[in-house]
């Protein structure tokens, strides 16, 4: 292991335990001093210590009397695990605060102390408090293994979670130490020798490690440049609305490095596409690595490289796009002097213009989008060497505008603020920071890790692709490729708002603006009828950018759905009172895009001889159809967007004279309901279709139009996606009670699931209808999406609406969650693999954690919320709850 | 010096074997060098005379004519040669002699698109236009198609960048039996050759496509074949 720079172990630790009587002061006899010294250093370094002892915190504290500057702390773990203090600039004190006999964050203590064991439970538990896996933790101890036919003290350190724990001996080890604990021997001037190279490594700039945990980790291996260009986008890290694609550092070909910035369009019409901005992950590397591993920890949310090979100077890396401080990014290169080239810091974007140059010692470089607007980026680098190893160290901050070109100087603060801290502790920064992410948002399925992982990085990659202030446009591949150029769809609205208000609300509230500051080229739209109509493709400014044509089977067909696909504006309505509803705050955002869009639907209407309200000449969520009649999503959306106008007029005390006429509307339009079967008919004249199955002709998911051709399918009953069952998941009060069913049964063996959007919303639907096992096999299908690459084209970007949607589906599907008048039900459907389902979200301005089993339902919460089980009557939850499911 | 092999036995198909073997040599900056098969060999001789002058070293192809009267001896030396094999139809006299633009049916796989990447190297190096054609079917159809418009960019860059890298090249997607398009879609393109990477097996029920092409195109097509293992 040893790196060939005088390294011991030759990796960089984030928090660093030791005994006290066995490594540092062995027998109780040594000059404390050299290791004050380097534990404070390694505390101003920001690196956690942990100090392990039998005797008493106070008599150690008063041998070692260290009072650390931080930002690293500096714990006490004594008495043989009876007590943990933390030593700081005034004393010693508790680590937090103690309730219940349990320290804040801390695991509960086993009466008394069970000797190091629990001592090393404290310093694990300290240390992922803020991001510092057990990977990264390094322990060193004397008595690891088997001494006189006993085993060692320190073998109580190597506890089940301390698995993967970096775990070194200084002692003799007469008896060997234990598989997994590495052995220098050398006693005390080892242990401090061990000390120095944290020190060295850090002074030296060298790349930090990753905790490797499966249940937090996606990992590749190899250069297959194929799968590489999946990578790209499943790696991609983001932050602040500035994203950066997963690419490797040297040029490859087929490699598509790119920087996308929410908002930040170039081109006009329907030309328009997300600007790409400078790069600055870019490096030269000759050779380059012929086999790699690359790990995306979302746990700390970085990307860390190895070559792989038996060369110690091989080629590391590890990158973050920082949550602490938004528009900054850092990297961190290491490899053979000879081999690695740093380079400017920034390299243009293929196929734009990119203006850089110096500036107060600094690199800067800017991308103008066309008209206006732009990316500009300030960075600075710094190369240092360790031993025959070059380090390359590189900040950048990034800024934006949509209208003005920004001047790199508005970089500069975020940019100082970062150098200030420097790359470790901006780097521990963000690792704590995501750490309290994944505390108040997580999903734990301990029957099934595969979805649980894949869980994660549907929740990991929607923190990346977007953010909170402002405005956000969340395009259907959000910032992670150039699929889509940055084009906003209802995908935004109906499947990623709903999972982003749940983790992060702020966030969805800049999605909701988006959409209101685009209410006057949406009146513009509506064009000759009252209200908005938003359009079906939007970008920069809210006009419609749906392509008029497309290249398909040798013919030049006409593009439909800019024109006929209405229901988007209905979407749009939806998402702001979803927002409302699942926040508990006012219509504020909501009211005005409730009443226009209100506006719209009641010109829109038209009114038979019998005063029936119809819809003409629409197409649905399923493509398939095109100009059809009365769509019942699209009618009954509309009948929910002017009830729910209506109700919010009413709240906000507006004049009713309109919401009389909305709701009077609304009882008239058609739905195509039929009380004898309980079906819906997707459109007029839907079921005098073919009855084809999609059984008859492939096995779902499939292009079913490409499939069978066009006309053939618009023929057929065949449909694209959900159509009538995304009522029963968007708005299933307006749909007739029991109707999930029956929809299901006839509308499921019809589905193609030809849309991305498709599987996650039926898993959800079938966990709704008591149909747990066949939404999981569904669910499946939707999680290996983009990580299987089963559309063969998540090299231009992740998508997002799919991402959005698996959320959903075990929120609202499995979970059975909903939010009605402030009060949160639920009601699970656990599949039959998964023994249990624990939940984090937010919801209603708290932090709730739900515990789901079969047998009952706990709910924690961070204050006063009302909530309970589906039928049942609801209570006020403050603190920690059971909710009884059987009997 | 390379050099693209001419075979001539007699019969319409030889002045268009002659023109298309220059224009490759054009595009290849090679010579012709040219190959009479005396009237009185067999087949297997025939075949075996020009398999012996394809593994000449500096031959990089060899241009025969594809007929009725040849087909025992080119079907023999498409199967076994190790090199690209161009079959020219005597409907190909009158047409243009330069190749311009080709047509490239690949059916998404590794081999096959690696088979042709030499020859697809060398056009794109001679400015030939080239265009791809790829139809999907039951097995290759895609699972999502989102919006069409969006859905087939994305689609087809990621294909073309994982079977045919080269700047300023086409795809043209098409749906069902793919020899029910290759011949319509070079037309429609007006393709001045198609060429297939393949695995050399010509029997009933495999190659299909290649066989139809090879048969009933009016235009050279090439057979590259498909490195083994």
């Amino acid at each position: 292991m040893a790196d060939g720079c005088d390294g011991l172990i030759g990796r960089t630790a984030e928090a660093v335990a030791f005994t006290w009587e066995g490594a540092a002061l062995p027998g109780g006899r040594g000059q404390v001093g050299p290791v004050r010294r380097r534990v404070e250093a390694l505390s101003a370094a920001g690196v956690d210590v942990a100090v392990v002892s039998e005797a008493g915190a106070a008599s150690v504290d008063g041998q070692l009397r260290s009072r650390p500057p931080g930002p690293g702390r500096l714990l006490l773990c004594a008495s043989r695990g009876s007590e943990t203090f933390e030593a700081g600039p005034d004393g010693l004190r508790l680590p937090g605060c103690r309730r219940d006999g349990r320290a804040d964050g801390l695991p509960p203590r086993a009466g008394g102390g069970a000797g190091s064991s629990d001592s090393m439970r404290d310093v694990l538990s300290f240390a992922a408090r803020r991001g510092v896996g057990p990977g990264l933790v390094l322990v060193i101890g004397t008595e690891f293994g088997v001494l006189d036919g006993v085993a060692g003290s320190d073998s109580l350190l190597l506890i089940p979670e301390a698995a993967r724990v970096i775990a070194v001996s200084v002692g003799a080890e007469p008896g060997l130490p234990p598989p997994g604990v590495l052995h220098v021997g050398g006693g005390r001037a080892a242990f401090l020798r061990l000390l120095d190279e944290q020190l060295r490594r850090r002074s030296r700039g060298r790349v930090a490690g990753v905790d490797e945990d499966p249940a937090w980790i996606l990992r590749e291996t190899g250069i297959d440049p194929l799968r590489r260009r999946v990578t790209e986008s499943l790696f991609t890290l983001g932050a602040g609305g500035i994203a950066t694609r997963g690419s490797v550092e040297e040029a490859v070909p087929g490699g598509v490095p790119l920087v996308l910035a929410a908002g930040i369009y170039d081109g006009t019409g329907q030309g328009q596409h997300l600007l790409p901005g400078p790069g600055w992950t870019g490096l030269a590397v000759e050779p380059a690595p012929a086999q790699d591993v690359r790990v995306l920890d979302l746990r700390t949310g970085v990307l860390a490289r190895t070559e792989q090979g038996p060369d110690a100077y091989r080629l590391r890396s590890l990158r973050l796009a920082s949550i602490t401080i938004p528009g900054v990014v850092a990297m961190r290169a290491e490899a053979l002097a000879g081999r690695l080239r740093p380079g400017v810091p920034f390299r243009r974007p293929l196929g734009k213009a990119m203006a850089g140059g110096r500036q107060d010692g600094l690199r800067w470089a800017r991308v103008d989008a066309d008209p206006g607007g732009g990316i500009s980026a300030l960075a600075v680098q710094r190369l240092r060497r360790d031993g025959q190893l070059r380090t390359v160290e590189r900040v950048a901050s990034y800024v934006t505008g949509q209208r003005r070109r920004p001047g790199p100087g508005e970089a500069a603060d975020a940019l100082r603020v970062a150098e200030d801290l420097g790359f470790d502790r901006l780097l521990a920064g963000h690792r704590a920071a995501w750490a309290a992410r994944w505390e108040a948002v997580d999903v734990r399925i301990p029957d099934d890790p595969a979805a649980q992982l894949a869980l994660r990085f549907a929740l990991f990659q929607l923190w990346c692709n977007t953010r909170a202030g402002g405005e956000l446009a969340v395009g259907a591949r959000g910032l992670s490729g150039t699929g889509y150029a940055g084009h906003v769809f209802w995908d935004a609205d109906v499947f990623v708002l709903p999972a982003v208000v749940s983790i992060d609300p702020a966030a969805a509230a800049a999605m909701i603006r988006y959409r209101l500051r685009r209410l006057k080229a949406a009146r513009a739209r509506a064009a000759g009828r009252r209200g908005a109509c938003f359009p079906w493709e939007s970008a920069a400014s809210g006009e419609d950018v749906t392509p008029a044509s497309v290249p398909l089977g040798g013919r030049v067909v006409p593009v439909l759905t800019g024109q006929l696909e209405e229901h988007v504006t209905a979407d749009v309505a939806w998402a702001a009172a979803r927002y409302a509803e699942w926040t508990g705050r006012p219509d504020r955002l909501a009211l005005p895009l409730l009443l226009e869009t209100a506006g719209y639907w009641a010109s829109r209407c038209h009114l038979d001889d019998a005063g029936e309200a119809h819809i003409e000449g629409v197409i649905g969520p399923d493509e398939y159809h095109e100009r059809v009649d009365d769509n019942a999503y699209t009618n009954v959306m509309a009948r929910w967007n002017l009830r729910a106008a209506a109700d919010a007029a009413g709240r906000a005390g507006l004049p009713d004279a309109d919401s009389r006429r909305w709701r009077d509307l609304a009882e008239r339009i058609v739905d195509g309901y039929d009380p004898a079967t309980g079906r819906y008919e997707q459109f007029a004249g839907y079921f005098g279709l073919e009855p084809l199955l999609v059984a008859d002709f492939a096995t779902p998911p499939v292009a079913a139009d490409l499939l069978l051709g066009r006309e053939r399918v618009a023929a057929s009953q065949v449909i694209k996606q959900p159509d009538v069952l995304m009522l029963h998941h968007l708005v299933p009060g307006e749909v007739a009670a029991g109707s999930l069913g029956p929809n299901l049964d006839y509308y499921g063996p019809r589905t193609a699931h030809g849309s991305s959007l498709s599987p996650a919303v039926t898993a959800s639907l079938l966990a709704r209808a008591g149909r747990p096992d066949e939404a999981l096999a569904m669910l499946r299908t939707a999680l290996a999406l983009d990580i299987a690459d089963l559309s063969g084209m998540t090299a231009a970007g992740l998508h997002l609406a799919n991402l959005g949607g698996v959320w959903q589906a075990v929120l609202a599907g499995f979970a059975g969650l909903q939010v009605r008048a402030g009060v949160l039900s639920i009601d699970p459907r656990l599949p039959g693999a998964w023994g249990s389902l624990q939940l984090r979200f937010r919801c209603l301005g708290r932090r709730v954690r739900l515990d789901i089993t079969p047998e009952r339902v706990e709910i924690s919460t961070d204050g006063p919320l009302l909530a309970g089980l589906a039928g049942a009557m609801p209570r006020r939850v403050a603190g920690r709850a059971r909710l009884d499911r059987r009997g | 010096m390379t050099q693209v092999l001419a075979v001539l036995g007699g019969g319409p198909a030889e002045a268009p074997v002659i023109d298309t073997a220059a224009a490759l040599a054009r595009i290849a900056h090679a010579r012709v060098r040219r190959v009479s098969l005396a009237a009185d060999l067999s087949a297997e001789q025939a075949a075996a005379q020009v398999l012996g002058a394809l593994d000449s070293p500096g031959i990089v192809l060899a241009v025969l004519a594809r007929d009725e009267r040849s087909r025992p001896i080119w079907r023999r030396v498409a199967q076994r040669s190790a090199r690209p094999v161009v079959l020219v139809p005597a409907a190909a006299r009158g047409r243009r002699p330069e190749i311009r633009r080709v047509l490239l049916p690949l059916d998404g796989t590794a081999e096959s698109a690696a088979a042709v990447a030499g020859a697809v190297e060398q056009f794109a190096g001679a400015g030939v236009d080239l265009v791809v054609l790829h139809v999907f079917d039951a097995e290759t159809v895609p699972r999502f198609w989102d919006q069409a418009a969006h859905a087939g960019r994305a689609w087809a860059e990621e294909f073309l960048a994982r079977y045919c890298a080269q700047p300023g090249v086409r795809l043209e997607l098409r749906t069902g039996v793919a020899g029910e398009h290759v011949l319509d879609v070079a037309e429609a393109e007006r393709a001045d050759m198609i060429a297939f990477g393949w695995s050399q097996q010509l029997d009933p029920g495999r190659a299909r496509t290649i066989r139809r092409a090879v048969l009933d195109a009016v235009v050279p097509v090439m057979l590259v074949p498909i490195a083994p293992g």
